[in-house]
């Protein structure tokens, strides 16, 4: 699996990417970006099968960058949120672009498989 | 402004250290709080909307590689852990204040801003400590500085 991870925290990429270790999910290629303007230039120059993307970043939120990609460029990558975000406005306004999957962090192993199989599922 | 909101941020903030970077903290009172650390780390998240204010938290240093360490899976002394020292202080804030404002808050419409870092010296932090106003906490027995202030204009 191809993986981008969009976060302005420096830590948060490292983290995934051992969760996802943990979780034994297979990563070929793993990607970061630091907000969604760069995700979407990383996403350009490297398609992948799936998206972590926090929702507070600066330059371009994950609300934005993901409605950007969804309704502008019709990329239908699966996206997982990952955020502290409990704003439920937020939330609604991400289901309403299809995302389906949502981890609050911090976050376990067993929850990153479990977001992966949910998002593997949008658009299904 | 009054102090409720102390027993709902010292529950949150116990509660996430555990699956955030394996730590354990207790909250203590000043007479058992030690002295500043010999380097410390502070920063702080705002947020916005139907309520407004700051959380802030001042570390030791020696705590911030601590969790770095623990969060990565590597060792203390690792150029690597050295790197996300305030990365780990940041999303500190970032997880703690997220989870804060949704105890606090419930379904008000508030927006966590993004975290900073701050300059931090022995007087900052005694200044902090001896604030009434400030939580003091033990984690891992290294000595944190929580504090929380709700804009009153909010």
């Amino acid at each position: 699996m191809r993986v981008l991870v969009v976060d302005d925290s420096k830590l948060v990429p490292a983290v995934v990417r051992k969760t996802l270790e943990l979780a034994e999910i297979p990563v070929e290629e793993f990607f970061e970006a630091s907000n969604g303007a760069e995700g979407i230039e990383r996403l350009r120059q490297h398609p992948v099968d799936l998206i972590f993307s926090d929702i507070h970043m600066p330059v371009l939120d994950g609300v934005e960058m993901i409605r950007k990609l969804r309704q502008e460029k019709g990329d239908r990558t699966p996206v997982i949120v990952v955020s502290t975000e409990g704003n439920q406005d937020k939330i609604e306004q991400l289901k309403a672009l299809g995302v389906r999957a949502f981890i609050r962090k911090p976050f376990t192993p067993e929850m990153i498989a479990e977001a992966v199989n949910e998002a593997k599922g949008e658009g299904a | 402004m009054s102090a409720e909101w102390k027993p709902t941020v010292e529950a949150v903030f116990c509660r996430i250290l555990q699956p955030f970077a394996f730590a354990f903290g207790e909250r203590v009172e000043a007479p058992m709080f030690p002295p500043p650390p010999p380097a410390c780390l502070a920063g702080s998240i705002g947020f916005r909307g139907d309520r407004q204010g700051r959380l802030r938290l001042m570390i030791s240093e020696a705590l911030a590689l601590g969790m770095a360490a623990s969060i990565l899976g590597t060792d203390l002394d690792d150029d690597e852990t050295h790197k996300f020292k305030q990365a780990a202080l940041m999303e500190l804030l970032n997880v703690t204040g997220g989870h804060v404002l949704t105890d606090l808050y419930g379904a008000a419409r508030v927006d966590l801003g993004l975290p900073e870092c701050e300059d931090c010296d022995h007087l900052l932090w005694s200044r902090a400590a001896s604030d009434e106003a400030s939580m003091l906490f033990l984690v891992d027995d290294e000595p944190v500085v929580l504090q929380f202030c709700e804009d009153a204009a909010a």
